[in-house]
């Protein structure tokens, strides 16, 4: 093995270690974009044990502290996708249109070499979202990429509140209606989905609560009623402990939801996708919904057909909580590149562009108060560019997640793997534009639909 | 198609021997069941050896060990001079004895999202011993290589059902049954087309079953107690099956692979509580300090990687490009990798991490070859025996009476020419139960060497490669046939898409024709051909996927 | 008139006021026209302060120029004019909504379709091509897809009704070069099947080569031959007259493309090359030029450093390759500013990058003469900016497509129009 290439590895290796912990770091010099609290020139970030000690001129630290030096380069919080689908070994279980109780937290992959890859495009955190073949899909983890462990717990952001995807439109609509015939296969149907799924777990905990409160009756001779965790989980939801994130397209079935959703109390939702977002932005504004877009993908199927490219200012302009996501592995390598496409479609100022992958998707996840921002007490997660992060023209740098560097232009080689197939001659060269660019959401379904194995074993 | 039909053809591949029983229906029976083994060198234990000793076997039990061991007059005596002796292999986790069963042809679900416990996998109420079959070929070729006892568990997906612990021998199933639906085996793997599909389905059907079954469990034992005005409980198979597992009375054998794998398993096994041994591990030598401290009884796959084919040496290029250097450096990166899989055994075992080994569907051919890998790559013979008899013995509940050389355990031993560890040795004797199975070297293929093939055998003996013709691809192999001592044709084929070699049977000529099957994951492909020559022209039937045409050149053939 | 009838008058005035804004693109001007006090971005010949006249369709002065006195004067005072961009490879106007099948003629059924002819299926009135061309984007290579012949490409302008209108004076038959790389990530042909299907599609393709050669041999001997109309549309190929556009993205693939072309004599254009950065100097010594694209891709192997899709393109340029840039895209062939930005900072430098939307595939076309710079004489291809035409928040002002001004409009600043502010807003 190449010598840099063995300590490329030596290095994330170690860090490894630090997963939980975090690691301490100095950053001189550079122009810090803080997002929540203005750019300042010349500035140096001190994160110590993973956190964010201070941010300010000339700060020192300890001698065994890591110094950077950024003169001349960006400094900006480390970017956020809230909707991926990379370090994770399933995406859809597209067996039943509800399937509240699969979680991809149970899948997670840290050998992922998306994940290094993402990095390198400095992002820190995703959203590892089930996929949308199902109208209540499964339960999804927010991950930091702290690539180089190899235990797929120390991937999950400890703390970051529990979401869930839904899917509305096309895809469940042809997975179970037309593929199988079984509701939904209209929009209405998708609709009795979620109200029967809903009502369904309503009487499950009425049920349990009623059970609860005779077993001090010595006489009460009554059962539990059977554990389901489907419906556990959809009971959490009522309880409003899961946030829900839902694949949508259209404004009519996003309008739906929200009626949905206002009628079992369920406040937290951001959509996903969202491309006719823009034409109930007022709407969504008005419930305090959250979008998650693309920047400019459109037309691959029908119900994207009327969308536009300024979604994501519409949205902005009137008040939405909006985030730009990649739903791809190729992507989220160029995140803040399309969040600058905002700039194009609809003139935003730096700083709202900014927001749109830092403390907007942070918000959505629940996880702002740790990460979206350069600020004291958060989580060390930076991202370092040559020139302006929204500049076509730039290139990421260094990339930090809790203190520790995860990503460094200056020590990146190929190879950057972390496991290595035994028997595989060489990695095979893969085309990857034969590759249909927008069915990360729909992986695994037609393995499913066909009945073939998609497990390794 | 094609993919589908040689994925059939992967597994459990019919041995081709060097050695056969001796033992046969068509013999007499053995004149006394007391034997005395003489002269041989006796490791009772892993690590403790009695030079030239005696061994005694009674009524199936070993009567007596040492080296001043008063023969029986009734004991047939086998000098096995300077032969090695040890206790019988222990297989931790296996199929053994169990056909596997033919993948039944999948209609589509109708309602994939509710399937019966069946159709998704989930029996954990199956019993190894109600699907055990005395004659599989499974138990005569692992006994052939020194295994006398297995813990087998059911074919299946996430839950098969419940391991039983038998001996390699006996005339009927119930002959071989040791400890009946002693453990539960689970797996990772959901259910083709119907939930739980993906890893993510089958984790979380873990979590909801194991509640479930705690609460059957606890309404049964009120129901009990007092039924009246109580509603009755359901009958549910699965719920029911796993309640052992819930209250620790059966030890859950989880199929874990890699490393991921064990994570997910450590991962439910910490929120659900339940009695654990990892099965079939093959890649988790970064785990060795993790395992350590949880202390969960291990079993490594004897189903390693393959062995890389020895390439002819290229001529060096003068100038190595930029991609010859990537390659230098990524193939580099595998024989690491490599090393590091074949050196894991080694590696737990210096760490004090006791292990023991589980067969994974290996053929029996390669499993005593990939345990001298593991030797090679620095594990001690001794931990190796251990692995292969005291270890499993231990976690499977049957120390008492099995794995060690010792007065009054169960006779279950093997006997080597040379010490079974080293490169060349070979089984010369296996006791299961007292019972005797004798292998002889066989003059391997003299014949051909001499190249003395009779008169009617010589049109069809030799090395034939073939086509397949499947729709737009073509499948390559040869088939090799021979001519066995007693005059009858036998042969093996092998080709780019078959693990491994494929016993060829039913060989049947007819003048210019030659016809045979071959079994394929109990599939069975049917051969049909017409000789002229050094060609021959027919077609394959492979049954459910249809008969394509075939084409064969002979490339050796007997002088 | 009765009031209610020029109440009712004025309200359909003004509903149709509001839709001919909301709803619909501005019509296309033809005419003399003067871009005046711009920096003007020639490629070929520098950076010029001063004007652009244009006439006829054709550039005809750069600099300082009169202008007549018909001309409409468009201010371009802090304001960059460039050369329309050019994408060297899209399947731009074959294909609607990708997912819906009846509206997607990308992809005829047939190994061997050199006579599918994209210019028959452009669909002038595609709702992609406004969105592609207020990009800065004026022609694009459009290309059908599929078998190892899958077609003829043909080089259109985005501006027109018919595909006569459309097209700018270039076609090549497409081959997807015989390869033994994985078709997608699910592939699980075994390394061996993979490198015989590539050895039976290479015995494929010499077979049709050699038919082809026989057939433009016998016509061009005056010999009738059987109607072929496939292998019709190889012989203006076999001369040496039209180029084979050849896809080849594996390493070893390409290798076989270059020793085929030069075997065969072809006039060559390889496509893809996404492992070109791995063969740079047999490209070099080839002489073939490269369309390559699209550089926000994954790098082609696992093992790969992840700038490798970004900076493909600039290790072969460095190397001495002629490149031009592809989108590889069909909705959203917009991006191809963008695609070019990245290989522009992933080491194919500013200028360069410039030359390979613009300059060098108007070359390897053929079309230097007539497409990609701002010089007297040629197409009025141009675009007017705010500035640096790659850069993200850029804004495309003007823009003409062979002598017409086309509106900066398109379904998506139409609908931006409609719904910043939405009218009525939460209000029944």
């Amino acid at each position: 093995m190449n010598l840099i290439i063995k300590i490329g590895i030596l290095i994330l290796f170690t860090n490894g270690l630090l997963a939980q912990q975090g690691g301490s770091i100095l950053i001189k010099n550079g122009t810090v974009i803080t997002v929540t609290n203005g750019v300042i020139e010349n500035a140096d970030v001190l994160v110590q044990d993973g956190k964010i000690k201070q941010i300010g001129p000339n700060l020192s630290a300890g001698s065994s502290t890591k110094v950077v030096d950024a003169s001349g380069q960006y400094v900006m919080p480390g970017i956020i996708d809230a909707h991926s689908h990379i370090g994770i070994d399933a995406v859809n279980e597209a067996t039943n249109p509800v399937t509240a109780e699969v979680f991809v937290g149970d899948a997670i992959n840290p050998m992922s070499i998306s994940v290094y890859r993402a990095l390198a495009g400095g992002v820190t955190v995703s959203h590892a979202m089930h996929g949308s073949a199902n109208a209540i899909g499964g339960q999804c983890e927010t991950i930091k990429h702290r690539f180089g462990t190899w235990d797929p717990e120390e991937m999950k952001m400890k703390g970051a509140p529990r979401t869930i995807k839904f899917a509305l439109g096309e895809n469940p609509m042809r997975v179970h209606g037309e593929g199988r015939g079984i509701q939904p296969k209209t929009r209405m149907g998708v609709e009795m989905v979620f109200r029967s799924s809903f009502s369904e777990a309503k009487r499950y905990m009425e049920a349990q609560k009623m059970h609860q409160q005779k077993m001090s009756d010595k006489a009460y001779k009554g059962v539990p009623p059977t554990y389901n965790e489907r419906l556990e989980v959809l009971a959490d939801i009522l309880r409003g402990e899961i946030i829900v994130h839902c694949h949508s397209y259209r404004a009519d079935e996003i309008y739906m939801l929200l009626q949905v959703l206002e009628d079992f109390g369920v406040k937290k939702i951001c959509f996903q996708h969202v491309n006719e977002g823009f034409k109930v932005a007022p709407e969504l504004a008005a419930y305090g919904a959250g979008a998650s877009v693309f920047a400019d993908w459109w037309a691959y199927k029908f119900e994207v057909y009327y969308s536009t490219a300024y979604n994501a200012t519409i949205l902005t302009k009137n008040g939405v909580l909006t985030s730009i996501n990649s739903d791809s592995g190729e992507l989220i390598r160029h995140l803040f590149h399309e969040a600058a496409k905002t700039q194009r479609y609809g003139e935003l100022s730096d700083e709202e562009a900014l927001k749109l992958i830092t403390i907007n998707p942070a918000k959505q996840l629940g996880i702002d108060n740790r990460v979206g921002s350069l600020e004291v007490g958060k989580d060390g997660d930076i991202a370092i560019f040559n020139h302006h992060p929204l500049s076509v023209y730039t290139i990421p740098q260094m990339t930090i997640v809790d203190g520790v560097v995860r990503f460094d232009i200056n020590n990146d080689n190929d190879d950057m793997r972390l496991a290595v197939d035994p028997e595989e001659e060489i990695p095979a060269f893969f085309d990857y534009q034969n590759e249909k660019h927008h069915d990360r959401c729909m992986e695994g379904v037609a393995e499913q639909l066909f009945q073939f194995s998609s497990h390794k074993h | 198609m094609k993919l589908k039909i040689w994925a059939l053809c992967s597994l459990v591949v019919s041995l081709l021997f060097l050695f056969s029983s001796v033992q046969s229906q068509d013999e007499p029976g053995e004149v006394t069941r007391t034997y005395a083994l003489t002269n041989v060198h006796i490791t009772t234990t892993p690590g403790t050896m009695i030079k030239n000793g005696t061994v005694v076997i009674k009524d199936g039990l070993i009567h007596s060990v040492g080296q001043d061991v008063i023969i029986p007059a009734d004991a047939q005596v086998i000098e096995a001079d300077t032969m090695f002796l040890y206790a019988g292999f222990i297989d931790g986790l296996s199929h053994i004895g169990i056909p596997k069963p033919k993948e039944a042809e999948r209609k589509r679900e109708k309602d994939p999202g509710n399937p019966t416990n069946e159709r998704a996998g989930i029996t954990p109420e199956k019993s190894a011993t109600s699907l055990l079959k005395a004659t599989d070929k499974s138990i005569s070729d692992y006994r052939a290589v020194g295994f006398t006892a297995a813990h087998t568990v059911p074919y299946g997906r996430m839950l098969p059902g419940q391991g039983s612990v038998i001996l390699l021998d006996g005339d009927n199933a119930s002959d071989l049954i040791y400890k009946s639906d002693m453990s539960t085996y689970g797996q990772l793997l959901g259910s083709q087309g119907v939930f739980p599909n993906t890893i993510i389905a089958v984790i979380t059907k873990y979590r909801e079953l194991y509640k479930q079954s705690q609460q059957a469990s606890s309404h049964m034992t009120k129901y009990k107690s007092n039924s009246i005005g109580m509603k009755r409980p359901a009958y549910d198979a699965a719920t029911l099956g796993l309640i052992s597992v819930t209250k620790r009375q059966s030890t859950l054998f989880m199929s874990a692979h890699d490393h991921l794998d064990i994570h997910r398993v450590l991962g439910l096994q910490k929120d659900l509580g339940f009695k654990m041994a990892l099965a079939n591990v093959k890649n988790a030598y970064r785990l060795t300090d993790l395992i350590r401290t949880k202390n969960i009884p291990v079993l490594l796959s004897l189903d390693l990687f393959k062995k890389e084919k020895e390439k002819k040496k290229k001529k060096e290029k003068k100038e190595k490009d930029m991609w010859d250097k990537e390659k230098e450096a990524l193939n580099k990166r595998k024989a690491e990798e490599r090393k590091s899989i074949e050196g894991q055994a080694a590696a737990f075992s210096k760490k004090g991490i006791r292990f023991g080994f589980s067969t994974d569907g290996a053929s029996a051919k390669t499993v005593m070859d990939n345990v001298r890998r593991l030797i090679k790559a620095g594990l001690s013979e001794d931990a190796a025996l251990a692995a292969l008899t005291t270890y499993p013995a231990h976690i499977l509940g049957v120390s008492q009476t099995m794995g060690t050389v010792q007065n009054g355990k169960i006779a279950n031993l093997v006997v080597s020419k040379t010490p079974i560890f080293d490169e060349k040795s070979k089984v010369r004797y296996v006791f299961v139960d007292g019972n005797l199975h004798e292998y002889e070297e066989k003059k391997k293929d003299a014949k051909k060497k001499e190249g003395k093939v009779s008169d009617k055998n010589k049109a069809y003996v030799g090395t034939w490669e073939f086509s397949i013709n499947i729709g737009d691809d073509v499948l390559k192999g040869e088939i090799v046939i021979t001519e066995s001592e007693d005059g009858t044709l036998q042969g093996e084929m092998t080709g780019a898409q078959l693990d491994s070699t494929v016993e060829i049977e039913e060989i049947t000529i007819d003048g210019d024709e030659l016809s045979f099957t071959a079994d394929a994951e109990g599939d069975t492909i049917s051969w049909k051909g017409t000789i002229d020559g050094d060609s021959m022209e027919g077609e394959v039937n492979t049954g459910p996927m249809g008969t394509f045409p075939i084409t064969a050149t002979r490339t050796s053939s007997p002088e | 008139m009765n009031l209610k009838y020029i109440i009712a008058g004025l309200a359909i005035s003004l509903l149709a006021s509001w839709s001919m804004e909301g709803q619909q693109i501005g019509k296309n001007q033809k005419g003399s026209f003067v871009l005046q006090n711009a920096t003007i971005h020639t490629v070929t010949k520098g950076d010029v302060n001063g004007s652009v006249l244009i006439e006829d369709g054709r550039i005809s002065a750069v600099g300082n120029v009169t202008a007549p006195a018909d001309a409409k004067s468009i201010d371009c005072s802090g304001l960059h004019i460039y050369p329309g961009l050019i994408d060297g490879g899209t399947t731009l106007g074959l294909s609607e909504v990708n997912s819906v099948s009846v509206t997607d003629d990308r992809n005829e059924i047939g190994d061997f379709t050199p006579h599918a002819q994209s210019l028959t299926a452009v669909n002038p009135n595609s709702v992609a091509i406004p969105v592609t061309r207020v990009n800065g984007i004026t022609s694009v290579i459009t290309k059908p897809t599929g078998g190892m012949f899958p077609g003829t490409a043909s080089l259109i302008n985005l501006v027109g009704y018919t595909p006569d209108q459309m097209y700018a004076g270039f076609k090549a038959v497409l081959l997807n070069f015989p390869s033994s790389a994985k078709r997608h990530r699910r592939d699980r042909r075994s390394v061996e099947d993979r490198k015989k299907a590539g050895e039976k599609a290479m015995k494929k393709l010499d077979d049709i080569w050699k038919k082809a050669k026989l057939h433009a041999d016998l016509l061009s001997k005056g010999q009738k031959t059987e109607y072929n109309p496939d292998l019709d549309a190889l012989v203006s190929v076999v001369a040496g007259d039209t180029p084979l556009m050849i896809e080849a993205n594996k390493k070893e693939d390409i290798l076989a493309a270059i020793s085929w072309v030069r075997k065969n004599k072809v006039k060559a254009i390889l496509t893809g090359c996404s492992e070109g950065f791995r063969v740079v100097d047999s490209l070099v010594v080839s002489g073939i030029p490269v369309i390559t694209g699209p550089m926000m891709s994954m790098p082609p192997r696992s093992s790969d450093r992840y700038d490798k899709a970004y900076s493909n393109v600039g290790l072969m340029a460095k190397g001495g390759v002629k490149v031009a840039i592809r989108s590889n895209q069909n909705e959203n062939v917009r991006n191809l500013p963008f695609e070019a930005g990245f290989a522009a900072a992933y080491g194919l430098g500013k200028e360069e990058a410039l030359k390979a939307v613009t300059i060098n595939p108007a070359e390897i076309f053929g079309l230097g003469d007539q497409l990609g710079s701002i010089e007297a004489g040629k197409i009025a291809n141009i675009i007017v900016t705010d500035g640096d035409p790659f850069e993200t928040k850029t804004q495309v002002k003007y823009i003409i497509i062979n002598g017409w001004q086309v509106p900066t409009e398109s379904r998506h600043t139409l609908l931006y129009d409609e719904f910043l502010e939405r009218s009525p807003g939460l209000d029944k």
